[in-house]
């Protein structure tokens, strides 16, 4: 297709964009073509293939309206990508969404989130919240999202008294959270608010409290602040001011239609509220496995020697040791970095050793493998190493072609090719790779340790006779503990991330936890974990409810522990305290509970083995008269 | 671009707005098109002035269009045809 150059038209948005928008409308062209030729042979499957990674890499707003309109008519014939979660979302919101909807429904999707949701009559925030049958009420969110906009906030342009206007207003969104919050066992998320792109009082509102701008900062600010853990923030300002105010806004649309943002700006903000949702329901990424030659330094350390590499010194060099250091602060929030290359092991860790310009050292790593196998089986040992789903995985490789073998040997591991400078690097994994968790738990720090703890206790493994002198070597210790405020969002965390040592894959929210804790005859218990390697944080939750039919059997309705634990025994040590507090609330039996999932084959005997009787139907049954269930490796601590 | 040219990107945006594998006559407007309500015309204005690389009169949003007058106003704009 041949395209209209700048000078036959009337340019909007100006010369410089136009070029990007040209170049992007070609590859929309297509990749358009191609989709609609798949759709209309019915491979609905091969279409969302080829239009996934375009959506998640790419903000390109004629890609996005391709992929909502692919949605609407692969829907209408009964067609939905696979997802591994579901969110069922309600909106509260002050403007005209069925496009942010749809952008959302999409964005979704390519995450892996099967999404519900039920957009609230807009303008109705408070009625809807609060009200006693409400649509909102009916439809049992698990996530709602409150989504105003700057225009609903009662801010004169410059106000006599300040802190009282953004006190009222923290007030009232704090509010409307506690309502949601205390009247459904839902997570809250917000939309921030954006700040005014124009000012009449010039730079001047920098220096005044009381402007619009001041304001607006000033709000956001505090509302972070009364978020905390619980309520889930979306930094709508940031994305806005990343793309550019005077894009984000298409003043016309408000006017004429009620939606505050303009088609260029959908995909991104729908993209970011995608994203905060995934990292809630536990579908962020957790690892980040690098090449070496020219993604971590420039040229090849087995021709340039550990001395002869770029790094540190130069533009490049500067560049690629700012990248190190965004690795490193992406470990520091508790990513695990791994490195697969190919490369002579002892030449792959020599720059790493010897070379003091290097930011990451051999100790960040979590696994560290170079030798001359495929990358797909690199990675595939990496994540067997430790105990991480390949959907877990994200590969930076400066070459496409090994980019392209991992993706398609192992189609669940996302790849972002570096082939662009590095000086580009950290905005491209921005871009593509979007990192979100929902709170950063004093596990999530320790985490990176305590994975390094145990490959010293794998190490130590080898050097003992048999598993039981292993686990009494590991001098373990161990506290379990009812579910309290401060490990609500810990124990919610866990139900949604874990995926292998995991009996029943319930996935619960803070606030589910927080109702079941709360009734006279459920059993929630924590398990903290440390040996003489490491502290490793909660590692367990334990939940039992009464059997609704035999009402003195407790049912272990949820049973798991974080793989960095699996085969230490915590699972016997967590039950036998189970039993205990079973037998405590007057309950004769306990039923554990085998729901067979994706990943979690490796408990499926696990009831059988601790000598639970077989049941049928997927239950094991104990008598809690003569139990014999006790913890002999893990020293229960004050 | 030659006036195929031009006739089949603009088909190509109509069908992604409106609905695929549905031939669009110049005559055709919201009396015609049942998926053609006041969003589908936003969307349709938003998506030929993202790929013509044109902006349209606020009539173009606000007032009722058809196939052919909107085609009129992306051509008058610049996109040669």
């Amino acid at each position: 297709m041949e395209l209209t150059t700048p000078n036959d038209i009337e340019l909007l948005p100006p010369a410089e964009d136009s070029a990007a928008t040209a170049s992007s409308q070609l590859a929309a062209g297509g990749i358009r073509d191609a989709v609609r030729g798949l759709v209309r042979e019915g491979r609905y499957e091969d279409a969302w293939a080829l239009l996934r990674p375009s959506l998640l890499v790419d903000d390109d707003p004629a890609i996005w309206g391709l992929a909502c309109r692919f949605r609407r008519t692969a829907t209408d014939q009964g067609w939905a990508p696979s997802c591994r979660r579901e969110v069922r979302l309600a909106l509260l919101c002050s403007y005209e969404s069925t496009e942010f909807v749809e952008h959302v429904r999409v964005a979704c999707a390519a995450f892996g989130i099967a999404l519900d949701v039920y957009a609230a009559p807009y303008g109705q925030l408070e009625q809807e919240a609060l009200g006693v049958n409400s649509g909102l009420v009916q439809f049992a969110p698990s996530h709602v999202l409150v989504a105003p906009t700057t225009a609903d906030l009662s801010f004169p342009s410059l106000s006599e008294n300040p802190e009282g206007a953004v006190t009222a207003e923290v007030k009232r969104w704090r509010s409307l959270w506690d309502a949601l919050g205390s009247r459904l066992a839902t997570r809250v998320v917000q939309h921030g608010f954006v700040v005014p792109d124009e000012s009449p009082l010039g730079h001047l509102a920098l220096r005044m409290p009381g402007t619009r701008l001041s304001l607006v900062r000033e709000l956001n600010a505090r509302l972070g602040a009364e978020a905390g853990s619980t309520v889930l923030l979306v930094d709508v300002e940031r994305i806005a001011a990343t793309l550019g105010k005077r894009r984000w806004v298409d003043p016309r649309l408000w006017y004429t239609a009620r939606q505050p943002f303009s088609y260029e700006a959908l995909p991104s903000l729908a993209k970011a509220t995608a994203a905060v949702l995934a990292g809630d329901v536990g579908l962020a990424p957790r690892c980040i496995i690098v090449d070496l030659d020219n993604t971590l330094w420039g040229g090849v350390v087995g021709e340039e020697g550990p001395e002869g590499i770029v790094i540190g010194d130069g533009a490049e060099g500067e560049a690629f040791a700012a990248f190190q250091e965004y690795l490193l602060a992406l470990r520091d929030r508790g990513l695990l970095l791994a490195v697969a290359s190919k490369n002579d092991l002892a030449a792959a860790r020599e720059p790493f050793e010897r070379n003091p310009s290097m930011r990451l050292r051999l100790e960040h790593f979590e696994a560290f493998v170079a030798d001359w196998r495929p990358k797909s089986a690199q990675i595939a040992e990496i994540a067997e190493t430790l105990g991480l789903g390949l959907d877990a995985l994200i590969l930076l490789d400066d070459n496409p072609a090994e980019c392209a073998q991992v993706a398609s040997a192992l189609p669940m591991v996302a790849t972002v090719p570096l082939t662009m400078p590095p000086s580009e690097f950290i905005r491209t994994l921005e871009g593509h790779v979007h990192l979100e968790a929902s709170w950063l738990s004093t596990e999530d720090r320790v985490r990176t340790s305590s994975y390094a703890a145990r490959r010293h206790a794998d190490a130590l493994r080898l050097e003992v006779a048999s598993l039981p002198d292993f686990w009494r070597s590991l001098e373990m210790r161990g506290r379990v503990r009812p579910v309290e405020a401060k490990t609500l969002e810990r124990a919610a965390q866990l139900t949604q991330k874990t995926n292998q040592f995991n009996l029943t894959l319930v996935r619960r929210t803070p606030e589910q936890i927080e109702r079941l804790a709360a009734e006279p005859r459920t059993i929630c218990r924590t398990i903290e974990l440390e040996d003489r390697f490491a502290q490793h944080g909660i590692v367990g939750v334990a939940i039992a409810v009464p059997d609704p039919e035999e009402p003195t059997t407790a049912v272990v309705d949820t049973l798991l522990l974080s793989c960095r634990v699996i085969g230490r025994t915590a699972e016997q040590h967590l039950l036998a305290h189970l039993a205990d507090a079973a037998i405590g609330l007057g309950y004769d039996r306990l039923r554990g509970i085998y729901v067979a999932g994706p990943r979690n084959e490796l408990v499926s005997d696990l009831y059988p083995k601790l000598e639970f009787v077989d049941a049928g139907e997927g239950r094991w049954d104990l008598d809690l008269a003569g139990s014999t269930l006790t913890s002999e490796y893990i020293v229960e601590a004050a | 671009m030659s006036d195929t040219q031009f006739e089949r990107r603009f088909h190509d945006i109509l069908e992604d707005v409106l609905g695929w594998d549905v031939t669009y006559a110049d005559a055709d407007g919201p009396a015609t098109v049942e998926a053609w309500d006041s969003l589908a015309q936003i969307r349709l204005v938003n998506a030929l002035e993202t790929a013509f690389v044109v902006r349209l009169p606020d009539s173009a949003l606000l007032e009722e269009q058809t196939v052919g007058s909107l085609k009129q106003l992306v051509a008058e704009r610049g996109a040669v045809r």
